[in-house]
């Protein structure tokens, strides 16, 4: 799920209430699942240069 | 879906609840002040650094694909018992960046059937619906025992839709558990999955059905 969200948030743009509605968890829940999977995804970022 | 820490809802008045009035002010269109949110809770100074440090890394890279996803929000599932076209709707299957999969019955033929179709509808940008269609198309013209044969392809009140052979089998999600797959194991996945073309998707598309 939170692959889910970070996908709907950053590749779609969807607002943090359309995504609380989608996935049937409060806005807090989508926040934390939003933190922790561009938390989960920073090991794969490019690094930054310079 | 998985169960496990992901699901625990955050208590009030935590970081997790001070990041969602910070998207919701973000959604409310204009620019957040990120400035005031770091002095006005500064027990998570360091967190919501990291935050948005993450969000502008990852926002900046996917900005490219933003503009051929679709930007509707999610459009309600078609209730069950609902006709579109010669299928009678019996649930919602799966659901992805730009389709949704029903279980279906198709009703002459009263065979159980998977029926995806474009998740924004009928108010879907012509270059999506054209997208869908070709996805369809290729799809029908497929002959490959793994690939899910497409029985059907066609539109109903303006919302193209294609019917496909109703696998069971489990999801990606569901296989995964909320873990991230090591990347030597996910690139092996990816390629064994065939694109709509039969060739693999193409990174640019950033859907997920």
């Amino acid at each position: 799920m939170q692959q889910e969200v970070v996908v709907l948030r950053h590749c779609q743009g969807w607002q943090l209430a359309d995504i609380a509605a989608h996935v049937g968890r409060s806005r807090a829940a989508v926040a934390s699942l939003l933190r922790r999977g561009l938390d989960a995804l920073r090991e794969h970022f490019p690094r930054e240069e310079g | 879906m998985s169960p496990g820490p992901a699901t625990t809802d955050p208590s009030p008045g935590s970081l997790d609840e001070v990041i969602a009035d910070y998207l919701e002010a973000e959604d409310r269109g204009g620019s957040s002040d990120r400035g005031a949110v770091l002095a006005r809770y500064p027990e998570w100074a360091g967190e919501l650094a990291a935050f948005f440090a993450a969000q502008d890394r990852f926002g900046g890279l996917v900005a490219p694909l933003r503009d051929i996803a679709p930007r509707a929000g999610p459009e309600p599932a078609a209730a069950p018992g609902r006709r579109v076209g010669g299928y009678e709707i019996l649930g919602e299957f799966a659901r992805g960046g730009m389709g949704v999969i029903y279980t279906a019955r198709q009703v002459q033929l009263g065979r159980v059937v998977a029926l995806k179709m474009i998740l924004t509808g009928a108010h879907a940008p012509a270059e999506d619906r054209q997208r869908f269609q070709l996805e369809a198309e290729a799809a029908a013209r497929l002959d490959h025992p793994n690939i899910v044969p497409v029985y059907d392809v066609g539109e109903a009140d303006g919302r193209p839709f294609y019917s496909m052979k109703l696998v069971a089998g489990r999801n990606l999600a569901d296989h995964l558990g909320g873990r991230p797959l090591p990347a030597a194991e996910a690139t092996g996945l990816v390629a064994a999955v065939p694109g709509p073309s039969g060739t693999r998707t193409t990174a640019g598309s950033c859907t997920a059905t």
